[in-house]
């Protein structure tokens, strides 16, 4: 029986488990289908009840002055339409439920004569200052004034041949519903008392001999623009914190079930005695609650989708593009996917740890709000999905999945960021699930404390990391590199030669000497741990042939790149040229040593060293290869260099595969970055190799290029004649 | 069948000092023998049977069953028992039949054998009128006997039984006893812990006095009457123990 036969066996016993759990079945199902619509028009019928009353109610518009409060009386007294109710709501008000407060004020210039009435604008800090905490409505100016800082109502009595209609722009609170309802009145009574007028003109300028046609942007109506208040609709906000809550609510339950539940039941130890390695267990597990989680998200997405539709909250919620289409829908389903698995990974870990249900709940909570916080913040108006926010779990699906439900189509590199560092932190969580769910002190309550997993004295020396070790490191360098290289900000942020050495820095740090101090305190050998070891003599002569060659075809593949494949944009060729003129700036050993010796070094350590060694026993020889070659490529943020930096990566794994040491990787990558450094200064080479060097993107001569191939291809050959010793 | 070699296991503690719960214990147990692991609570029977199952990792000393080093190989050592405790917990919203197919399942039994053992085990066992009832609906001996019916599921010739009939009532311990005689008769190496000594007296053909981690004494019940001077097993345990104290407190003073 295979591996995966056992997994799937766990699998179906598990979901079938889970699945006859009425708990289960409550929070996966009967919530999302039944309480929500419920919930929803509940809300929508309380919303309802509160319009409606709140539209008998009075509401007070800030006006400058008395010709004014004048001319809003008479226009309501025109239009008629407010006036009984108005009356009639606010006895106490005279003269009707619009208030008006007005000051004395000469009126504004050319207002003296009054011939056609449009409403205009004033700007008064003071008044704004006495009609504060009371005005529902203000309006503003339509140019020039781009600060709203005061608003009032005002009239403009002059020829519309002087003065063009303008469209007042008018600044309510938008969270205020009853500032939104005044609004709509005000504009209602303006609307229809500036049609009333304009066809009073119209008569008149007829019968004084005007030709119609001429008369034509008389009609128009008042139609002011919307505040320019921020106004992202509710339903953008609202659905990706509700799916992201909701999925994780769907895997609370079974996640505790099958962990600490199966260990406070006693049935732990019975399974703990099968055949079954602790990682097929944790792994047919994993899946129940990721496919719970993701069937919890599926059916909220769903029900959401259709209470919203059924109960018309479509205009409420979604004030600007109403609801996604179906295609957008889908894809924030398939984004779901990650994130489901991500959550179920934190859930098992968390509750790998607790002895008990009750424990389990204990540690779910704090999990909860962890999750929250950045859920919120994304969740903010504003927050834009930028490189920094890509790699942050859970902001980052928060603000896809808005992104996705809007109509601004997100970033085709920020997709790919949120989903690689969302699988990223599911593969670490899975292995941390699997390492604490296997382990003695988590499995008996009585062997011992949790210290034991992280006292010095009690950790056993082992010949390399855990893939569940490996993964956690990597989870925990990848946001500190991609946050370090952000803050030196691509050369803006630190000058000169300073971007260079403090990336150096970065590169010692994180890829070697963190790998080294983990290799240390968790005692874990040094030469097999991270392969720091004696090479092969044969592969290290693999490496020196590879690296010599390997950057005249990396060469070839970026400029076939950028002739068939991408574009180069011109902002980035200019960002090349400024650190290249730093580079060029700088001493060629400076250069060498910063770009070529402490990559090589340091990041041989942590990929080929430290990944590769932990993930050996779980993918085996290819499966490790080809994941840290992708995980390197990932590394390096670039679309263009992704394919060259992933096959460099492959070609660097295989040879510490078969050197057992990563020295003859380290010898490739350094001839290989220091002769791509040496090629941009074709100076400092000698005439008869700088002869050969191509234009800046132009091709080498195809025997120079089917030389380097052969060269490549011999490497290899020689790497592939070692035969598999006693240590593979 | 059963062979441990100087089994150390040591426990670390939050007040910083170790506990050796199991202190450099050998024995050794043979196919178609009923051993009987006793002693007091505490005295590390159940770290004991759990090294030798692969539940728990030994700090020091080996442990070989059926051939198979625990430590090299422990899933091959895990397809060789069968181990069971009185409070073996079963999936309570799965049938006894269901959970005879799982277990099967991660065992790596083919389709028809499975099905065709647990018909037979269902039969055996007298379990054919729950074997479709949902096991947290099935009284304590009908869980016993599911627990049972799990055990034997892929016929492994050792058992190691921790605490069997703790807790149960004088039925269900018949049945438990009865199948533990049965097993031993069929040439199974059994290894089983308790308390109860009056018990293990009919029950084992040997037996291991386990104090503090270490073994007492060990032999068949003749060997222990003639060491102790005693007749009832519980007399000869008591009498042990109290030697044992006298020469720890000897060598204190």
């Amino acid at each position: 029986m295979n591996r995966m036969s056992r997994i799937s066996a766990v699998y179906c016993k598990e979901l079938l488990d889970i699945l006859r759990d009425r708990r289960t079945l409550i929070a996966m199902v009967i919530v999302p289908v039944v309480l929500y619509p419920m919930l929803m028009l509940l809300s929508f019928q309380a919303t309802e009840t509160q319009i409606g009353r709140i539209s008998q109610e009075p509401y007070t518009v800030a006006v400058p002055d008395e010709q004014t409060r004048a001319w809003l009386l008479r226009a309501m007294g025109t239009v008629g339409a407010y006036q009984a109710a108005a009356t009639q709501a606010a006895p106490p008000a005279p003269p009707a439920a619009v208030q008006m407060l007005s000051r004395d004020r000469p009126p504004p210039p050319g207002a003296a004569d009054p011939v056609v009435v449009w409403p205009t604008v004033v700007i008064d800090p003071d008044v704004e200052a006495a009609v504060r905490g009371k005005r529902e409505v203000e309006l503003t100016a339509p140019d020039g004034q781009t600060t709203p800082q005061t608003v009032l109502v005002g009239l403009s009595l002059v020829e519309p041949a002087d003065h063009p209609p303008f469209q007042p722009r008018f600044f309510f609170d938008p969270r205020n519903a009853r500032s939104e309802l005044a609004m709509n009145r005000l504009l209602d009574v303006l609307r229809r008392y500036g049609e009333i007028c304009a066809e009073q003109i119209r008569e008149r300028l007829i019968a004084q001999g005007v030709e119609p046609w001429k008369l034509a942007t008389l009609s128009a109506p008042v139609s002011p623009e919307r505040t320019p208040v921020a106004q992202a609709p509710v339903l953008a906000h609202i659905v990706p914190i509700v799916l992201v809550l909701m999925t994780i609510t769907g895997a609370i339950y079974p996640a505790i079930d099958l962990t600490a539940g199966e260990r406070e039941r006693g049935t732990l130890q019975t399974l703990m005695v099968c055949p079954v390695p602790t990682i097929e267990l944790i792994t047919g597990k994993f899946l129940v609650v990721a496919t719970v989680a993701l069937i919890t998200a599926l059916l909220n997405v769903a029900s959401l989708g259709v209470s919203i539709q059924v109960s018309g909250v479509a205009g409420q919620l979604g004030r600007a593009g109403g609801l996604p289409s179906l295609w957008r829908l889908g894809m924030v389903v398939v984004m779901m996917v990650p994130f489901a698995v991500l959550s179920a990974a934190m859930l098992m870990a968390v509750c790998s740890f607790a002895r008990t249900f009750r424990e389990a709940q204990n540690y779910v909570m704090p999990l909860i709000i962890a999750v929250l916080i950045p859920a919120m913040l994304a969740a903010l108006p504003g927050v834009v999905l930028r490189a920094h926010l890509a790699v942050v779990p859970v902001a980052n699906m928060v603000l896809l999945t808005r992104d996705l439900l809007m109509a601004d189509a997100p970033n085709r590199l920020a997709i790919v960021l949120v989903l690689g560092s969302t699988t990223l932190y599911a593969a670490a969580a899975v292995a941390l699930a699997a390492r604490l769910f296997g382990s003695e002190s988590v499995v008996f309550t009585d062997a011992g404390s949790y210290r034991a997993l992280m006292q010095r004295r009690l950790i056993k020396p082992r010949a390399r990391p855990s893939a569940a070790g490996g993964l956690l490191l990597l989870a925990v360098i990848f946001p500190a590199y991609f946050y370090w290289q952000l803050a030196l900000g691509g050369g803006e942020g630190v000058g000169g030669s300073g971007l260079f050495v403090w990336t150096a820095v970065m590169i010692a740090v994180l890829f070697a000497a963190l790998p080294i101090a983990v290799c240390r305190y968790f005692r874990i050998d040094l030469s097999t741990g991270l392969r720091l070891a004696p090479p092969v003599a044969r592969v290290v002569v693999s490496g020196v042939l590879i690296g010599s060659v390997s950057w005249v075809l990396g060469h070839e593949v970026a400029v076939w790149q950028l002739e068939r494949v991408f574009a180069i944009r011109p902002e980035q060729i200019e960002v090349f040229a400024r650190l290249e003129a730093v580079l060029r700036a700088m001493p060629l050993w400076q250069v060498l040593g910063l770009m070529a010796v402490v990559p090589a070094i340091g990041e041989e350590i942590f990929f080929r060293g430290w990944l590769l060694g932990s993930l050996r026993s779980a993918l085996g020889k290819w499966g490790a290869i080809a994941v840290v070659a992708v995980i390197f490529g990932m590394f390096h943020v670039s679309a263009m260099r992704l394919a060259v930096t992933i096959a460099l990566g492959a070609v660097l794994g295989y040879l510490c595969w078969q050197g057992r040491s990563v020295v003859p990787a380290m010898v490739a990558h350094l001839l290989h970055n220091g002769f791509t450094m040496l090629s941009a200064r074709p100076e400092q080479l000698p005439g008869w190799l700088a002869r050969h060097l191509p234009e800046e993107l132009g091709h080498f001569a195809w025997p120079v290029v089917a030389a380097a191939a052969a060269v490549f291809v011999a490497g290899l050959g020689v790497a592939a004649s070692v035969r598999r010793g006693r240590n593979q | 069948m059963i062979e441990a070699h100087e089994l150390v296991k040591v426990f670390p503690t939050t007040d910083g000092r170790d506990k050796r719960a199991v202190d450099g214990l050998s024995f050794a147990v043979a196919a178609g023998e009923i051993y009987g692991l006793l002693g007091p609570n505490g005295a590390g029977k159940t770290t004991t049977l759990r090294m030798l199952s692969g539940l728990l990792t030994p700090t020091a000393g080996r442990a070989v069953l059926a051939g198979h080093d625990v430590a090299d190989d422990p899933l091959a050592v895990k397809r060789a028992i069968g181990f069971m405790t009185a409070d073996t917990g079963l999936y309570q919203r799965l049938s006894p039949r269901e959970l005879l197919r799982y277990f099967g399942q991660l065992q790596g039994m083919a389709d028809t054998e499975l099905t065709r053992r647990a018909d037979e085990l269902i039969a055996l066992l007298g379990m054919s009128d729950f074997a479709d009832t949902r096991c947290g609906g099935l009284s304590t001996g009908q869980k016993q006997r599911t627990s049972i019916a799990r055990v034997l599921l892929g016929d492994p010739p050792i058992l190691i039984l921790d605490e069997p009939t703790l807790g149960l009532d004088v039925l269900t311990n018949r049945v438990i006893l009865d199948f533990i005689r049965q097993q031993g008769d069929r040439g199974k190496a059994v290894l089983l812990s308790t308390h109860y000594l009056d018990e293990a007296e009919t029950l084992c053909d040997r037996f291991g006095l386990l104090h503090q981690g270490r073994l007492m004494a060990e032999g068949d019940l003749d060997d222990l009457r003639r060491a102790s001077g005693e007749q009832r097993l519980s007399e000869v345990f008591l009498t042990m123990v109290a030697r044992q104290q006298a020469v720890g407190a000897g060598a204190g003073a």
